[in-house]
């Protein structure tokens, strides 16, 4: 209690001495600061308003920027995350897999190897048509192994005309007979010789065709559909030609040829040989 | 030539009714108010602030070094201090207590700086009192206070300036020296003593 009542006293005493002590304060003299350093305050307080930061004068392009750092960064991010499995599954892919991409890649791709056919399917073509017209007796004796031939191989052509062989077929053989004509052999020995044997090498060229042909297969797998669009304009042309040609050499097969060129090429124009 | 003349001064008084009613409306806003508005841009708001706070800063800093070029400097120091953090100020605080927080610091920042043999000495102050020509029409007893207050140690000077100069309240004085609102209690009670029995003296 003596302890309160003395701090209750000890305030009030303060509080008086305070207030006196403030009166006598106040009629000392009132000091100024110089008028000089008053501007110089002001200045710099104003200068300090004025001149603000560059980038905060532009405070809205500051914050334009910023978000669009960040949504830019965060896309990135985001595309980053999706293509890493794909990554990882090229990594785990297996072994044969592998392989055969690899060999996709070193293949040419499906327009250079189609144009690569189509030059050598010209030459072939070129060479047959030097060999209907030098040897228009011959066509008569082979008629039969072109029979054969075009039976069997004109459906292969017309339905899978790449893997089939039969492009490469023909010219095979008619080289063959033509130099035996031009050789001057008996065409009606070659039609002799060709009744057996012409049966059985056939069938083996059939074979090693088809044995050339297998890889192509094998390795285009995987570019199937690529595959079936390199049917270009060249080589439907090359079938009408083998059409054409095989109108020319009598035989009525060129009608079966063509009937299925036209189910499989509704539309397609003719050329005169065949529209008539 | 009238009708010009008659347009200039109706624009000359048209721009001095808008400083007056602007200057009106600043007086009546508040400390924190305006200095949120200067930490703003508004260099005006700035004007009306140091016209309030000039004189009593003024004189806090002569009084404790009663050197008038070395409290210039501190004066013009704790000015800049005060704009160079016009954007840390929260208005939740008074902007008092913040004022005189900022000119505490430099204070004590100046008297760091000084060695030891340069250090205030009371003997010194009272000596380097103010301008005998003007002694002569201050009465003795204005003049024996300023003595008795020069001749305070530090921390009391310091506390009863503090309350004399900014009329702040004993827990804001403690805020702005760092120290409890007892200590200060004390150091007022001590500098009021002393300065009763100088008087009486």
């Amino acid at each position: 209690m003596n302890s309160v009542h003395n701090n209750g006293e000890n305030d009030k005493s303060l509080d008086e001495g305070m207030k006196k002590l403030d009166q006598a304060y106040t009629q000392l003299s009132d000091e100024q600061p110089p008028e000089l350093l008053d501007q110089a305050i002001l200045n710099r307080a104003h200068r300090a308003v004025e001149n603000k930061p560059h980038w905060m004068q532009f405070g809205w392009l500051h914050g334009l920027t910023t978000t669009a750092v960040v949504v830019l960064a965060i896309s990135l991010f985001l595309n980053q995350r999706e293509q890493l499995p794909d990554f990882e599954n090229d990594i785990q892919m297996s072994e044969p897999g592998r392989l055969r991409l690899e060999n996709a890649d070193k293949k040419q791709s499906p327009v250079m190897r189609a144009s690569e056919q189509d030059m050598e399917l010209k030459e072939e073509r070129g060479k047959r048509l030097d060999a209907n017209q030098a040897a228009p007796v011959a066509t008569e004796p082979q008629s039969a192994a072109v029979e054969i031939t075009i039976d069997e191989q004109a459906e292969e052509a017309v339905t899978d005309p790449l893997n089939s062989g039969y492009a490469t077929k023909i010219p095979q053989t008619k080289p063959d007979s033509i130099d035996k004509d031009l050789s001057g052999n008996e065409p009606v020995l070659e039609e002799q010789l060709l009744g057996d044997t012409a049966l059985a090498d056939d069938v083996a060229e059939r074979e090693v065709i088809s044995k050339q042909a297998e890889p192509a297969t094998v390795t285009i797998g995987l570019t199937g559909e690529i595959d079936n669009l390199a049917e270009t304009d060249a080589e439907i042309e090359q079938q009408l030609q083998e059409i054409i040609l095989l109108k020319q050499s009598g035989d009525e097969a060129w009608k079966i040829a063509l009937e299925r060129f036209k189910e499989n090429h509704p539309g397609y124009p003719l050329p005169k040989e065949l529209s008539d | 030539m009238y009708a010009k003349e008659l347009l200039v001064n109706s624009q000359h008084a048209l721009g001095d009714l808008i400083r007056i009613g602007y200057a009106a409306f600043m007086r009546e806003i508040s400390d924190e108010k305006l200095m949120q508005r200067y930490a703003k841009g508004d260099a005006r708001a700035f004007d009306q602030l140091y016209a309030r706070h000039r004189a009593p800063l003024y004189r806090y800093f002569i009084r404790q070094v009663n050197n008038p070029a070395t409290a210039n400097d501190l004066y013009q120091g704790a000015w800049e201090k005060i704009i160079k953090a016009r954007h840390s100020f929260k208005p939740k605080a008074p902007f008092k207590v913040w004022m005189y927080r900022i000119a505490h610091n430099h204070l004590v920042d100046h008297f760091r700086r000084l060695r030891p043999e340069d250090s205030v000495e009371p003997d010194t102050l009272t000596n380097t009192g103010p301008d005998p020509s003007k002694g002569a029409i201050e009465n003795e007893q204005n003049e024996l206070l300023r003595a008795g207050i020069s001749s305070l140690p530090v921390d009391q000077r310091n506390t009863l300036l503090l309350k004399l100069e900014s009329g702040l309240k004993m827990e804001e004085i403690a805020r702005v020296t760092g120290v409890g609102r007892e200590t200060v209690k004390s150091r007022l009670r001590y500098a009021v003593n002393y300065l009763k029995r100088s008087l009486v003296e």
